[in-house]
């Protein structure tokens, strides 16, 4: 089978200002020393493009703490590509955003934690909020699309109605509700992050009618937990079918969380051509096609629609990455899932926030 | 969604570009999605300049595409466009 990668997710730095409880960065960071170039990037960006890819999604860490964050815009948008900035704004004064919309930024998806102030900032780890509302302003006066990004989580689900009010008066073109997916950070803090069975519910409803009244306004996109779903999701359009993910040391993976799965050897783009790495190497090989499920994935008539879900997931709950995603109402591991949602709301820690990887490596939880 | 007017002018939205792919052919980029552009779909976007009505862009075609039924263009663009706004692709002035 010919798979094309349509989008590459380049992780450019671990670094970040912010200190989010839910951060879908690997525990094991990237330090600075580790980061690929600038003109290491350009030419990556260019093998990308050779091979499909037409959006570029440059993330982190926060982009920003890189200083050359316009020349990677710039070699971006010269490879052909279509150029988002994914970032949580923090010290983005005025030159440096004119100089980046310069530079051919397309489209600027800036995170938000919340409606309010104290409990955004408390998911932040630091004080944050106050100047995101000041640079959606700021965004809004350039001619690029603007997506406002709020992850949203058992805390602060009941006040979704503002945080659409909010979106509508930034006047962003797009809202993203994204519940939290359990990997990295956001696996730690699982047990105070799940919703309710009812939160959900109420956030289908809520969402839904926002959506018919937003109309050719503002598009809302809502991803769901899908803990509470009855069959898992398609991660990533299928492992290595469409997506590729570059961590800041230009290691290439299928998508954020594949480190966890031990046993698989990742190349990079340093030693190795991107386009070889897509097509022949074996970690992206690994599960791709239908040879590597089991049952129940083997014969069911979903496997072409949701590839037996996530392999990250299957590894992380029941150990065998080759096993049925136990979201699955079809997993014989199912019940796992269904304890962690028994847990919610009575099971009550403290927060581990993300460390940055400048500082030492120690994983302390933080009041 | 308001019925456009004749004499609107449509236009691309922020953040939405026509582009070439190698493989999929012309395509028009959006945020986080893209479009595969096919048939009269690329004219009808290079028409769509932010300098023509929605009614310019229409006879524009017509006289292109003069062995085809007027209706059936003028019907067909705009179907065209209105998907491309209901996806907040385009702004009508």
């Amino acid at each position: 089978m010919n798979f094309v990668p349509r989008a590459l997710i380049a992780e450019v730095t671990h670094r970040c200002p912010l200190r989010c409880v839910y951060c879908s960065n690997p525990l094991e960071m990237r330090s600075r020393s580790e980061e690929l170039t600038t003109a290491e990037w350009q030419r990556v960006f260019g093998e990308a493009a050779a091979l499909g890819v037409l959006q570029l999604h440059l993330t982190g860490g926060e982009p920003l703490a890189r200083p050359d964050a316009e020349q990677l815009v710039k070699a971006g948008r010269a490879a052909g590509l279509y150029v988002n900035l994914i970032t949580s704004g923090i010290g983005l004064a005025d030159a440096r955003l004119e100089a980046l919309v310069a530079a051919g930024l397309d489209h600027v998806q800036l995170s938000f934690q919340d409606a309010e102030q104290a409990p955004a900032d408390e998911i932040a780890g630091t004080r944050a909020h106050a100047a995101k509302l000041d640079l959606a302003q700021r965004i809004r006066k350039h001619r690029i699309a603007f997506t406002m990004n709020i992850v949203v989580h058992r805390q602060n689900l009941g006040r979704l109605p503002e945080m659409i009010a909010l979106a509508e008066q930034l006047q962003v073109d797009k809202l993203e509700v994204a519940n939290v997916q359990y990997y990295g950070w956001a696996f730690e803090n699982r047990s105070r992050l799940l919703p309710t069975r009812e939160q959900v519910r109420e956030t289908i409803a809520i969402v839904d009618a926002a959506r018919e009244r937003l109309k050719g306004r503002m598009r809302i996109d809502c991803v769901l937990p899908d803990y509470y779903a009855r069959y898992p999701k398609a991660c990533m359009g299928g492992w290595g079918q469409g997506l590729i993910l570059i961590d800041p040391a230009g290691v290439v993976l299928p998508c954020h969380a594949a480190r966890v799965i031990p046993g698989l050897n990742f190349d990079d783009v340093r030693s190795k051509p991107l386009r070889w790495i897509w097509e022949e190497s074996a970690s992206f090989q690994r599960f791709r096609g239908e040879d590597w499920m089991q049952e129940p994935c083997r014969s069911c008539d979903r496997r072409t629609r949701d590839f037996g879900g996530c392999r990250c997931q299957a590894f992380m709950y029941t150990g065998d990455p080759d096993a049925t995603d136990p979201v699955c109402s079809l997993a014989p591991q199912r019940g796992l899932i269904d304890a962690v949602i028994a847990s919610v709301a009575t099971d009550d820690p403290k927060w581990v926030y993300r460390i940055n990887p400048a500082n030492a490596p120690v994983r302390t939880p933080v009041a | 969604m308001a019925e456009p007017a004749p004499t609107n002018v449509p236009r691309l939205a922020a953040g939405c570009r026509m582009s070439q792919s190698a493989n999929l052919g012309p395509v028009l980029l959006l945020p986080e999605s893209m479009l595969k552009l096919t048939g009269p779909g690329p004219r009808i976007v290079e028409l769509c300049d932010g300098t023509r009505t929605l009614a310019g862009i229409i006879t524009a075609l017509q006289t292109e595409f003069s062995a085809a039924d007027p209706e059936m263009i003028r019907r067909e663009v705009l179907t065209f466009l209105a998907s491309l706004e209901e996806r907040r692709a385009l702004d009508f002035k």
